[in-house]
């Protein structure tokens, strides 16, 4: 399952639709207290990458991934930081970035490193 | 000893004259010893911090500063005899409240049978406080404004894509579809632009330099164009060693900016060549098209030139030289009938990471 944790409602749930349409399972919040609500039900093995939107109201991106990596039971999901912000990729030298406006082809190639391809007969 | 203010001026009639212009100046004054002990200042220079006199002269200057790294650093560059300028300093008042300064120093030495002795520093201090506060609320702006401009982008161009993937979308419809993709990535360009100007106001561009391949920049430049604009020619070709120390962010956001200047601009074919330069490397982005008229060529770098068409804000090129400026090199164009031509250098920047 992918997690993607995304304020802005259009782009949160434009993501989700796109990434269930190519198959994949997709659980989504709208900031990194939600994700991490939803993470204390599931384990590492549920969840095979995190897109992480980093300017968020309740918990940014930046906390979200202070809190990831501090839990042991959390720290080796891979995370994908999606963001505008030049500097961001510079912030984090060690996260994968995918830079807004999101390539859909980069978007799906960068999860695919990670994610199990979704089962043949999912709709493009 | 400097002897050129030895004799006071003529209009200087006494020693009270001149203690009532420096304790009457706007600009912080102070005399540091060499063990950092505060020997002299004027209101200027505690009054801001909330002190008295009696709290302040006598005292270390170590205390009154917020990052004792900082006042280390003044101490040891002015008893090596360095000559500081503006530097930046956060000096702490009297009830825990940070003053951010500009210090400008220097030291009095005398010689003598000893050798060098150091007398006291001389020490202007500017306020920049007020200013500080306006840039953090500036960057702020902009940075809440980007981000609330760009989600609705990012929105419209990644629906627009996903639509344009649909195998039953007819032609008409994929052009319709095409317009939207193509609007919003120029709205999405014209942000970032504007956010990257109003960032870049009185400051020096920040480089993070690793080691970069330039030509391999180019082609996913060129191929993340491509996309956008997948009717336009667009080639490319690189020769030679393309290694060096670049902020490759922002060498990927200069390229990105000159090949759809010429994209929008120009007509085809777009060529983006990069090559080995020796000590640099030069990269040249050329369209066909209408020539640039001789009287634009020099505003061409100027923020809101709009003389090359009225897509952008005209801010693109204005960041392209900033950017290329920022790494230590250099751009021009050259404009004829012929062809449209941006010819960068771009010193490899060894050993600077």
């Amino acid at each position: 399952m992918i997690m993607v944790i995304e304020d802005d409602r259009d782009n949160r749930e434009l993501l989700c639709d796109i990434l269930g349409l190519q198959g994949y399972g997709v659980a989504c919040a709208s900031n990194g207290r939600e994700a991490l609500s939803f993470l204390e039900a599931h384990t590492a093995r549920d969840i095979c990458v995190i897109l992480l939107d980093l300017m968020m109201p309740v918990m940014s991106g930046y906390e979200f991934v202070d809190h990831q990596r501090s839990n042991p039971r959390l720290a080796s999901i891979p995370v994908v930081i999606m963001s505008a912000r030049w500097e961001a990729r510079q912030t984090f030298t060690d996260i994968p970035f995918v830079r807004k406006p999101i390539s859909l082809e980069e978007l799906l190639s960068t999860v695919g490193r990670w994610c199990l391809p979704p089962p043949s007969g999912a709709s493009a | 000893m400097d002897t050129s203010s030895a004799q006071p001026p003529p209009f200087v009639r006494s020693l009270e004259h001149l203690l009532d212009f420096v304790d009457t100046a706007s600009t912080g004054l102070h005399w540091v010893g060499a063990d950092g002990t505060i020997l002299w200042a004027n209101p200027a220079d505690y009054e801001p911090l909330g002190y008295r006199a009696d709290e302040y002269i006598g005292h270390n200057i170590t205390e009154f500063h917020a990052g004792r790294e900082v006042i280390t650093d003044i101490l040891a560059r002015l008893t090596a005899g360095e000559r500081i300028h503006a530097y930046e300093a956060r000096l702490r008042c009297k009830d825990g409240a940070i003053r951010h300064v500009q210090i400008t120093s220097s030291v009095l030495f005398e010689e003598g049978d000893g050798g060098r002795r150091f007398v006291h520093t001389r020490c202007y201090t500017h306020d920049v406080t007020e200013r500080k506060r306006i840039e953090q609320a500036r960057d702020r702006f902009v940075s809440i404004l980007g981000h609330d401009l760009r989600n609705p982008l990012n929105a419209i161009t990644m629906a627009a894509v996903q639509l344009r993937r649909s195998p039953s979308l007819r032609d008409v419809d994929a052009r319709m579809v095409e317009r939207i993709t193509r609007s919003a990535e120029r709205m999405s360009r014209m942000v970032t632009d504007l956010i990257e100007f109003a960032r870049g106001l009185g400051a020096r561009m920040p480089l993070r330099r690793e080691l970069t391949n330039f030509g391999e920049v180019c082609h996913h430049i060129v191929e993340e164009t491509r996309h956008a604009y997948p009717s336009v020619d667009l080639q490319t070709h690189s020769e030679g060693e393309l290694s060096g120390y670049w902020d490759r962010d922002r060498v990927a956001q200069a390229v990105s900016n000159l090949v759809v200047n010429a994209v929008q601009h120009g007509s085809p074919p777009v060529r983006v060549m990069v090559r080995d330069g020796g000590d640099a490397i030069v990269l040249e982005v050329t369209n066909r098209g209408l020539p640039i008229a001789n009287e634009a060529l020099s505003d061409l770098f100027e923020p809101f030139s709009r003389t090359t068409g009225t897509d952008g804000l005209g801010l693109g090129l204005f960041i392209v030289s900033e950017i290329v400026g920022a790494h230590g090199g250099t751009i021009d164009v050259q404009s004829d009938a012929d062809s449209t031509r941006f010819v960068s250098r771009w010193p490899r920047g060894g050993g600077q990471q």
